[in-house]
């Protein structure tokens, strides 16, 4: 690509995977304005919010080929680009608490990112960073208190083959489904639950469906803002630490908006349905659940994501073990 | 920008495919404007456009209407039909206007409908003394009102792109859309008794009873897919394959007239109509993409309605877009390019979400059937072979209809909160 | 010579169409049994998962088989109104216009398509649900937009060679089949 010379002024484009004033939208129009204002108005960024330039495959594909420059994504839809990235999706990962700590430490600090950046930029990407977006949570019509109530249940899930055994692995009957078919499907009882973080399930209205919220502490919702490879390497060096920089310093700061945000959808979900039972599962359950996702991780993971996916593996859950050493939390 | 509109309309009106017109220009245009761009994100666009998996409900409603169509139960069904409401000013057309709704409120596809109930309902009017402009006409609208009666796919996607509630949405389109099906009614009764059409001999009771029995099996079909969708047996989508199997269920088993080259014909049909329809989407799409990238509309807002406008200025500037985009592009699609923009002026200026979403999802429902290029004058010009004229001389008194609908609207709002607002949840 | 010549053009033609025939009737039946499938399989056991993906696959292969099929029989959608209007000359003419520049539109989109391809199988991005390479869908796609501009080259011909106008090299007049049309 050519190089980037000197005081030119360089226009870019991001897509984000959510719509505008959701999370990745607005944290892609703060990048935006960071950059604009580091660099004296010489980089200038367009965020296009969800549903105007493609389906999810689709803006990470125009960022893979360069149509767009930069993609807000999650950790699902990434894998579809960059198997590796597959390691992600495995549940039981993360610790239950300080998770954006525990974040921050691994991206900031861990191994983990290296060996994403090298397995991105055979995919023709650069990872900037990995964020938090909230806890999954499980919305069901028969409660899930426990692990047995998983059993059986058709619970939409993204069609991701290693999400799909994530969730086989409980029992469970995992149904892919396009998003919008979701909020009928549960009103009808075609499935019994669904899968997704706090603002979406009230943003989509499923709380209005679903009558409980379980939270299995299974799964982050994690977003990857992502920059063509190409153009990040025409780029100035300041400018590429630059972007390197924003979205790992901004982590916390990202995770306590979120968690705002999830707060204050929760208290509405409330207000609005004050029947709705939330239950957040013990560390009893956990463990029984933990066992039967270890061997996801054993059996059909490799399987499925291949070698480079195992190697991943292991380096995510040293760096987390590590993260959890150094914030003192064993 | 402007090179791209004339060339389409001069293109569009000398008979060029509309396919080869709509991908015509945007070649033209990246040409001439964006050398270097990468010309691939067109076929991905393409391809993303016919890639939802809602639409395969699209040609296994065809292919079910088809297989029925071809034997013998389109046949005893008329019959039915016929002994019951033969003799009442408009019976048939309100038949065709009541069984397109409910057939299209639950399989949220209003190709689908102009298919599956289409085709059956058309033949009957023609043989009732109806035009064939009439029957296209009342058939593409009818079908089209689907999109205000829950479950409505429109309703769903304005929900997602501005983060509406749903559930309010979908109780927001009953009143206006069970309006909109008693005008077509009332109108139906209007134009028949003027046209002295559709009256026949008023049916014994005996007659009527014969009927039953040998076409009462073809009222399974809606009874089956809308007990089964409301009862969460299966989706739409699923219901319109589970509408393939009862159509063979009924050919095949009960009636036996199932003939293999019938239903190898059947298959091929539905593939053409299918193929043609789809690349069309694509193409629109592909299309609404670049007006995304280029920014267009964000260009366009500002000298439309200046920096400081009105509600009342928002709600009509929203009504004409939608109005005009969904005479051009799927409204699916008109959807996602549109509420962004209008978004932020409809928090800012506090104009009630559900309030504009049953605006916006009425001009949907009215573009789908409005010329020069809504959806389903071209379905129904493939499904049923007439010129272009003939599928659109009937549909203006429709279309005044609902726009008189959507002034009703506009002026008393409570036609559309008053339920959404009273209910629990 | 111009004998032979002929008569394998027309067993050419007379193969593609049984070929494009069988892929479309075929596709249809397929994602029925694929649905129909789905929704016993959900009932009693489990959903398909991949169930999406193979009626996706189905979908693109049923439009661009589809597109090339409507070409060679004039079935894409536009609005005759008024070509019909004119005198059987200009019509000629009009139609010749047409698919020259149909023809060039439909093999400018072949080549993006072939290049669209190659792009996803340089990048090895798989389907989410099967893993498999995502080109693999794609290969219908620079096929059906080349045979589409391939069947408007034989209108021009059809066109200049025989006194008739012809919408397509298939197909003399648009409407010739309606009514009966087993409806
Ligand atoms: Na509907
Ligand atoms: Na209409």
């Amino acid at each position: 690509a050519d190089e980037v010379s000197e005081g030119d002024v360089i226009e870019a484009r991001l897509a984000s995977e959510e719509i505008e004033g959701d999370f990745m939208t607005v944290w892609a129009e703060y990048f935006a304005e960071h950059m604009y204002e580091e660099t004296d108005g010489q980089f200038q960024l367009d965020v296009y919010p969800f549903g105007t330039l493609g389906d999810n495959r689709d803006i990470n594909e125009l960022a893979q080929i360069g149509v767009v420059e930069f993609v807000f994504s999650d950790f699902a839809w990434i894998s579809a680009f960059v198997p590796e990235a597959q390691v992600l999706s495995l549940h039981y990962l993360w610790p239950r608490e300080r998770m954006p700590e525990v974040l921050e430490w691994v991206v900031n600090e861990g191994n983990i990112m290296a060996f994403l950046e090298d397995a991105f930029r055979q995919n023709g990407l650069v990872p900037l960073g990995i964020v938090y977006e909230g806890w999954q949570w499980i919305t069901s019509q028969p409660e899930a208190r426990t692990l047995d109530d998983l059993a059986g249940l058709r619970t939409r899930v993204m069609g991701s083959r290693l999400l799909v055994e994530d969730y086989r692995a409980y029992n469970m009957s995992p149904t892919p489904m396009d998003y919008g078919e979701v909020y009928s499907a549960l009103q009808t009882g075609l499935i019994d639950a669904q899968v997704n973080p706090l603002f979406a399930n009230y943003s989509m209205g499923f709380y209005e469906v679903t009558d409980y919220f379980t939270q299995m502490w299974a799964e982050p919702f994690l977003g990857i803002p992502t920059v063509n490879m190409q153009f990040f390497d025409s780029l100035p060096q300041e400018m590429q630490d630059l972007m390197m920089g924003y979205f790992k310093d901004n982590i916390i700061a990202a995770a306590d908006w979120i968690d705002e945000r999830n707060a204050a959808d929760r208290a509405r979900i409330e207000e609005e349905r004050p029947d709705i039972v939330w239950t957040e599962w013990d560390d009893a359950e956990i463990e029984q659940a933990r066992e039967l996702a270890m061997t996801v991780w054993e059996d059909t993971y490799p399987d499925i994501a291949g070698d480079g996916a195992v190697e991943a593996l292991e380096i995510l859950l040293e760096d987390i073990q590590n993260a959890q050493i150094a914030l003192g939390m064993e | 920008m402007a090179l791209l509109w004339i060339s389409m309309v001069a293109m569009l009106l000398l008979g060029f495919p509309f396919m080869v017109v709509i991908l015509g220009s945007l070649l033209m245009y990246i040409a001439v404007t964006m050398p270097g761009f990468n010309y691939t994100v067109m076929v991905q666009q393409i391809i993303n456009g016919i890639s939802p998996p809602a639409l395969v409900a699209v040609p296994m409603f065809i292919l079910g209407a088809s297989i029925i169509s071809s034997g013998e139960s389109a046949k005893k069904l008329i019959h039915m039909v016929k002994t019951f409401v033969g003799h009442i000013p408009g019976g048939l057309p309100i038949t065709t206007n009541v069984s397109c709704t409910m057939f299209g409120a639950v399989s949220g596809s209003t190709q689908g409908t102009v298919a599956a109930i289409g085709t059956t309902m058309r033949p009957m009017l023609l043989k009732a003394g109806y035009s064939s402009p009439f029957s296209l006409g009342l058939i593409i609208n009818s079908s089209d009102v689907a999109l205000l009666i829950p479950p409505s796919i429109g309703f769903i996607v304005y929900g997602v792109v501005t983060s509406t509630s749903i559930g309010r949405l979908f109780l927001a389109g009953i009143v206006p859309g069970l309006l909109i099906v008693l005008l077509f009614s009332i109108y139906c009764v209007i134009y028949s008794k003027v046209n002295k059409v559709g009256v026949l001999d008023k049916a014994s009771w005996a007659e009527r009873r014969a009927a039953v029995k040998s076409g009462g099996m073809v009222i399974g079909f809606p009874i089956l897919i809308v007990g089964g969708i409301y009862t969460g047996i299966f989706s739409p989508t699923e219901a319109s394959a589970v509408a393939v199997l009862y159509a063979l269920f009924l050919e095949g088993v009960v009636y036996r007239t199932l003939k293999w080259k019938a239903l190898v014909k059947s298959a091929l049909d539905t593939g053409i109509i299918t193929g043609v329809v789809f690349v069309l989407v694509g193409a629109g799409q592909a299309f609404s993409w670049f007006i995304s990238f280029l920014r267009i509309p964000q260009q366009v807002m500002p000298m439309l309605i200046g920096t400081d406008p009105t509600q009342m200025q928002i709600i009509l500037l929203v009504v004409v877009s939608y109005f005009i985009m969904c005479m051009f592009v799927d409204p699916i699609v008109a959807i996602f390019v549109l509420s962004p923009i209008f978004q932020p002026y409809v928090i800012s200026l506090g104009i009630d979400p559900v309030f504009l979403g049953t605006l916006v999802v009425l001009q949907a429902t009215i573009g789908s059937a409005t010329p020069p290029f809504g959806c389903d004058i071209f379905t129904a010009q493939l499904i049923f072979r007439r010129p272009y004229w003939e599928v659109i001389r009937h549909t203006p008194p429709f279309t005044l209809i609902e726009i008189g609908v959507t002034a009703l609207i506009i002026i008393f709002p409570q036609i559309v909160l008053f339920l959404p607002n009273s209910a629990l949840i | 010579m111009l004998e032979v010549l002929k008569r394998t053009g027309h067993r050419l033609i007379l193969a593609i169409d049984r070929a494009e025939v069988a892929i479309i009737t075929g596709s249809v039946a397929g994602l029925a049994i694929l649905l129909i499938a789905n929704v016993i399989a959900r009932t009693f056991l489990q959903s398909l998962y991949w169930a999406d993906e193979v009626a996706r696959f189905l979908m693109i292969l049923i439009t661009f088989v589809g597109t090339s099929y409507a070409a060679r029989k004039a079935r894409h959608i536009r609005m005759g109104a008024f070509l019909d209007l004119m005198p059987a000359r200009l019509e000629k003419i009009f139609i010749i216009i047409i698919s020259i520049f149909s023809a060039g539109v439909l093999f400018l989109l072949a080549r993006f398509s072939f290049q669209y391809m190659n792009q996803m199988r340089m990048l090895g991005q798989t389907t989410p649900a099967l893993q498999v390479p995502y080109w693999l869908f794609m290969i219908i796609v620079p096929i059906g937009f080349g045979m589409g501009g391939v069947q408007y080259v034989r209108t021009v011909f059809k066109n200049l060679i025989e006194d008739e106008v012809w919408l397509s090299a298939e197909q003399q007049s648009e409407y010739d089949e309606e009514i009966t049309h087993g409806y």
